[in-house]
């Protein structure tokens, strides 16, 4: 019987962590946020005023979340409901003005009135729009585009799309709302100046101004369940007691203070908190029905993992010693690009003097191995044009390496069975 | 639009139009509620006539359906009344009930997805009242129309048919009672001068005149059946046949199996051959949807189904002579079937029957001008296509608005109405469209509410205050380009928001006016704007489909455009090109196009272009084409600070919201930015808002305090308060980035670099240093928000960091933190 419940707990926390429900109540620093866009919207909807307006804020600190939260709020409204079309883009998704204008059209339902023929040209699906879109009055339903990573619709050629919102907004027609999502604070900058003219400077900035204190208020709420959100059922309420008390718990834990302390430093968006919890509530099962400090250590772990670390441990002895070599160039040359033959003769001077471990390798495998780096992206060719650098020969082309002197050491510290010279020789560059 | 035309009214349906006018109740009224509905078997669904009807009204939906005949029916005497293709009929009026116009239904169809969006296409006739008594020639016969030739809106609600009328192209006596709803139609009209019909049909055929005498025998037979043929088993099961709607057909249908056959046998024969010939192909359709009749009665007549206008029109007595049953018809009909070429002459004649017989004798071609027989419709397609080459007369626009006003009156009935299945859409356009709103429009009630409606841009002002002068010049321009029939060029440019599109729009109303009062030369106006178009080329067509109403390929219309230019004997048109610097391609012919033309000899085209740039001939034209735009240049300068005052303060004339001290400070500060009259509108619109919601505030108008506010939102830019809320090693990265540019005394850093002082400072701190890959995650997301700028590609480390901000900008950001 726990088995179902858990599944159930589960479910609700997946859907929050994945963003497919939106949260009873938005945060204290996007409430005014709210109310300011509910309001216009309602002008819209009420007195068919057009209105633009663009949410700008760092990314994950809840632009979108807030905005589906008050079109959600204005839907509501029978008024609104009846009324309210709404069109939803995406800068991602619609690369180009043609792709949104057919997207337009579509979320429209517009493709009915002149059946089932396929637009055949960019052309001519615009005027077809803008005739729809200008034939409008008052008395037109009201439509609201939302446009997403708006700063990409912005490189569109001419910016043809948002010039003829924007423009429809300011001529009375069609009662529009153009509200742009964007993470981009020098937005503005991107819009031509005619496009800036008919845009109403209407902007909202969203931050994320809360506290530590707040932070791990939020990750409370990300995983508590309040009763009534699912039946009341007697062996539900005591699961969900149960559950509770242990979220409660661990946000009293000194373990996972200290690891959410660390991602509050790095990044207060919420995305950074929700990632954190993925590996934890996906982990849960009959065996393991509660979250345990562990588990969101363990995730910690390989969220805050070093890539290149990573990488370092699996390469082979000869792959190390080709990197340590590499960094004592970096360091000697004050971060000069350097070249395989350059590394062979580092490499030589370390295995021929000190090392009693290493095979001599033949100039063929270290190339080899050197290669296999390159593979892996610990280096690269130095030149940031990359012309002529393919002319040159393999064995003397320029190249950096990617791997930070901490990124070693923190990678040698790791590798199993490391040979203690090679330790050494790393640490310090004196042979 | 002729073959549509033509293929709407076939014969058989001609047959029953005739039979319906026949039966026209005296209750039908326009002071009576009455519910419309289709009559269910009309509907064509013959596929080569959808199309070809398609066409007619521009559109290309699936979801019309065609019907032929529509059902009116009164709620309070509960008498039907059928108004069907090629009808003549009265349209409700916006003046008042009593007065209407006259029209005749062209086609009628649905256009939604229920039944209610009812449509009719019709053509109108001109009353003698409505024709100026100047114009009116010095013959006027009783009850004579005109035919509307000049382009009018031919799309109307099908709601608004009120009853239904005669409209001959016989003369009546002057003894003639019942003449009240029989029009005589023998000239056309075309807002300027009268034409004969007649002469206008002189390309038709005229039928040879041995024929008439046949002619009024088959009249005489005809007349005859009509009294007889009512219980004769042939016409019961032609009733059955053609009037799928009774309700008789299904017992009727069995007895018609042997006529069946050997009608379909007809039918096979003839919808063998589609020639293109006009006669055959409308042989053709006028067989082809008896086919679907048949089948559709069947299914109707199990479902019953069944709109009994047949039981009707015998519950009903005819009220005068010329109701007869429509069985005559249908035999008539039915015989038309069998001999191809007869029922013609039998359904003129029964029509003709109802007048005095003599007047066959007149002249036979007057006959086809009304336009009962298929023959007639090919010579009145030559009429219609008359019109379209016409020029459209500017004075006779009062016509097409007709159709417009015509839903209030649609809207009258409904509200009469009580039949709730019965929804009215006031659409008049077959283009694309938003659909209404369904819930009414709040109305601006409190004083903020109202000024902020002012406020918005969109807002018309009566005047345009700050303009006169720029007004003025293009007016006299223009005015005197038309009046003289030259043509010529005009560049205004100037920065976003200086009114440079409203002037031109005010200009183009005081012209359009001046054209209406005084008698100013009609012009034609075009206009194009370059951001509405996908590439310069487009612009042709965009022309081209304003000025012709033809569509075309870009190159395709640039040689017909030139063509057209070229002769000689037209309207001058006004093309004003927006945003013009959006036309500009390498070759610059489409500039090169636009500013020659109006230097043809008989062109007679004034270009006006409305750029933002001043200097835009200089700099992006090439000589041959600025010099050909002349030098007529009217420059728009930003507006003032006591101009956008004035802009204001006229907006809120009679609204006490908004302080004059705060009008100043708005019309101050953007006079200073940008002299951008729509952002000053922004401003004080938000200003207004913001003064809405606050409620410590105890005057009841904005005040400084919420214009500075307002001025505050727009302008500021928020990079300051983005770094003050960014997350702790968000700042140590920054005061880094601040740090290696100091230290390198450069402008530009690697993320490396960077990261070695990041763990530094970190470390200072006291807090752990976070690892590369973390950092790097840091840095992408200062990234995303542009405070700095990263260069893109898979530079990892070695990638390029500049900062989007002064770093003075950065360290007063995080002086705090810092201290």
């Amino acid at each position: 019987m726990t088995g179902t419940l858990l599944v159930q707990a589960q479910d609700i926390v997946k859907r929050r962590l994945c963003g497919n429900s939106l949260p009873v109540q938005l945060f204290s620093n996007l409430q005014s946020a709210e109310t300011d866009i509910y309001n216009l919207l309602k002008r819209t909807v009420e007195y068919a005023e057009s209105n633009s307006l663009l949410i700008i804020g760092p990314k994950s600190c809840g632009k979108s979340t807030l905005i589906k939260k008050v079109v959600s709020r204005v839907k509501k409204n029978e008024n609104a409901t009846k009324n309210l079309l709404v069109v939803n883009l995406n800068g991602y998704m619609q690369t180009d003005d043609r792709i949104a204008l057919d997207e337009i059209t579509r979320q429209l339902q517009l493709e009915n009135t002149i059946g089932d023929k396929v637009f055949g040209s960019f052309a001519e699906t615009l005027s077809f729009l803008l005739q729809a879109l200008r034939t409008g009055s008052n008395e037109s339903q009201p439509i609201l585009f939302l446009l997403e990573e708006f700063d990409l619709f912005a490189q569109h050629k001419n910016q043809t799309l948002l010039y003829n919102l924007f423009d429809i907004a300011q001529a009375g027609l069609t009662p529009l709302a153009v509200i742009g999502v964007t993470c981009r604070i020098d937005v503005m900058e991107l819009l031509e100046k005619r496009v800036k003219s008919r845009f109403s400077h209407r902007q909202i900035f969203i931050c994320n101004t809360w506290t530590f204190k707040e932070y791990v208020g939020a990750f409370k709420d990300c995983l508590q369940i309040k009763v009534e959100e699912k039946k009341k059922k007697a062996k539900w309420k005591i699961f969900l007691a149960k559950w509770n008390k242990n979220i409660d718990m661990l946000s009293e834990d000194l373990t996972v203070l200290e690891i959410l302390e660390k991602q509050f430093l790095i990044s207060q968006g919420l995305s950074g908190l929700q990632k954190l919890l993925m590996y934890p509530v996906w982990l849960l099962s009959n065996q393991h029905p509660l979250i345990t400090p562990a588990d969101i250590e363990e995730s910690a772990k390989s969220l805050f993992a070093d890539s290149k670390a990573n990488i370092l441990h699996g390469v082979s002895v000869l792959e190390l010693c080709l990197i340590i070599s590499m960094n004592h160039l970096m360091i000697i040359h004050d971060n000069q690009p350097f070249n395989f033959h350059m590394v062979y003769n580092e490499f030589l001077k370390f295995s021929q003097k000190k090392s009693h471990i290493l095979h001599n390798y033949s100039k063929a495998v270290v190339l080899k191995a050197f290669e296999h780096l390159i593979e892996l992206e610990l280096l690269k060719t130095r030149d940031h044009s990359g012309i002529g650098i393919s002319k040159i020969q393999k064995e003397y082309q320029p190249m950096v390496l990617l791997v930070e002197n901490s990124q070693l050491l923190e990678a040698i510290g790791k590798y199993p069975g490391c040979p203690t010279d090679v330790k050494q020789w790393a640490q310090s560059s004196i042979v | 639009m002729s073959t549509v035309r033509k293929s709407s009214r076939n014969k058989e349906q001609v047959k029953k139009e005739t039979a319906a006018q026949k039966t026209q109740p005296a209750a039908f009224d326009e002071e009576s509620d009455v519910v419309y509905s289709w009559e269910k078997s009309s509907e064509i669904t013959n596929s080569h006539e959808i199309k070809k009807f398609k066409s007619l009204i521009n559109t290309d939906s699936k979801s019309l359906r065609l019907y032929r005949t529509i059902v009116l029916t009164n709620l309070d005497t509960s008498a039907h009344l059928k108004v069907s293709v090629g009808d003549g009929v009265h349209i409700a009026s916006e003046d008042g009930d009593n007065d209407f116009y006259i029209a005749r239904v062209e086609a009628m169809y649905a256009s939604g997805p229920k039944s209610s969006d009812m449509s009719a296409i019709v053509s109108w006739y001109f009353k003698a009242s409505e024709i100026p008594k100047s114009k009116l020639p010095k013959q006027l016969l009783p009850n004579e129309v005109f035919l509307c030739t000049a382009k009018a809106e031919m799309d109307v609600d099908a709601e608004t048919i009120i009853n239904k009328c005669h409209i001959s192209n016989t003369p009546m006596q002057q003894n003639d009672e019942k003449t009240e709803k029989i029009y005589f139609c023998g000239k056309s009209f075309d807002g300027k001068r009268f034409k004969n019909i007649k002469e206008a049909q002189s390309g038709s055929p005229a039928p040879p005149p041995e024929k008439k005498e046949t002619r009024r025998e088959i009249l005489k037979k005809s007349d005859y059946v009509v009294k007889t043929t009512m219980t004769s088993p042939v016409s019961a099961s032609s009733v059955g046949m053609f009037d799928v709607s009774s309700a008789a057909m299904d017992i009727l249908h069995n007895d018609d199996d042997s006529d069946a056959a050997s009608f379909s046998d007809e039918e096979n024969e003839l919808e063998k051959p589609q020639l293109p010939t006009m006669m055959k192909s409308d042989e053709v359709k006028d067989v082809a949807p008896l086919k679907v009749d048949k089948r559709s009665l069947n299914v109707l007549s199990k479902k019953t189904l069944v709109v009994t206008m047949r039981k009707m029109n015998l519950a009903t007595p005819p009220p005068d002579k010329e109701n007869q049953p429509p069985d005559m018809v249908r035999r008539s009909s039915r015989l038309s079937d069998k001999k191809l070429v007869l029922p013609v002459k039998i359904q003129q004649t029964a029509k003709l029957s109802d007048y005095d017989s003599d007047d066959l004798s007149d002249d036979l071609n007057d006959i086809d001008a009304v336009s009962e027989s298929s023959d007639d419709v090919t010579s009145e397609d030559d009429n219609g296509d008359d019109v379209t080459d016409e020029e459209s007369d500017e004075r006779l626009a009062k016509r097409p608005k007709r159709g417009k006003n015509m839903t209030s009156k649609a809207r009258q009935l409904r509200q009469r109405n009580d039949v709730t299945s019965f929804v009215t859409k006031t659409r008049k356009k077959r283009s694309p469209h938003i659909q209404p709103r369904k819930t009414p429009l709040k109305a601006a009630s409190s004083r903020f509410e109202k000024a902020r409606e002012n406020l918005h841009v969109s807002a018309v002002p009566d005047a345009l205050p700050c303009r006169e002068n720029e007004f003025q010049t293009i007016y006299s321009f223009i005015e005197g380009k038309i009046s003289s029939g030259t043509g010529g060029c005009m560049y205004i440019s100037g920065v976003p928001g200086t009114g440079k599109t409203a002037t031109m729009t005010e200009v183009l109303s005081s012209l359009q006016r001046a054209v209406d009062d005084d008698g100013l030369e009609a012009f034609d106006y075009v206009e194009i704007n370059g951001m509405r178009l996908t590439e310069p080329h487009q612009a042709y067509v965009s022309i081209l489909k304003q000025l012709t109403g033809t569509k075309a390929t870009a190159d395709h219309a640039a040689q017909l455009l030139t063509k057209h230019f070229n002769q000689r004997g037209k309207k001058t048109t006004l093309l004003v090109v927006d945003e013009l610097d959006l036309l500009w391609t390498k070759k610059q012919d489409v500039m090169y196009h636009i500013f020659d033309w109006p230097s043809h000899r008989h062109a007679r085209l004034i270009v006006v272009a409305i750029a933002n740039t001043m200097d835009l001939p200089e700099r992006l034209m090439m000589n041959r084409v600025s010099s050909r735009l002349g030098l007529t240049r009217l420059s728009f300068l930003p507006y003032t600070f006591k101009q956008l005052q004035e802009i204001i303060t006229t907006r809120l004339r009679g609204l006490e919201a908004f302080d004059a001290d705060a009008v100043q400070l708005v019309a101050r500060k953007v006079a200073a930015v940008s002299g951008d009259a729509r952002r000053c509108l922004d401003v004080c619109r938000r200003a207004i808002e913001i003064a809405e919601k606050d409620k410590r505030s105890t005057k009841a108008s904005a005040s400084i305090e919420h214009v500075h506010t307002s001025l505050q939102e727009m302008f500021a830019s928020p990079m300051v308060k983005l770094i003050r809320h960014s997350s702790t090693h968000e700042k140590i990265f920054l005061r880094s980035v601040v740090a290696e540019f100091r230290r390198s005394g450069l402008e530009e850093a690697t993320v490396g670099l960077v990261l070695q002082h990041h763990v530094a400072l970190a470390k200072l701190e006291g807090l752990p240093p976070p690892n590369v890959t973390s950092l790097i995650k840091v840095c992408n997301q200062l990234a995303a928000s542009r405070v700095v700028l990263l260069e893109t590609g898979r530079h990892d480390i070695y990638a390029r960091i500049r900062l989007n901000v002064s770093v003075d900008d950065v360290l007063f950001a995080l002086s705090d933190y810092a201290s």
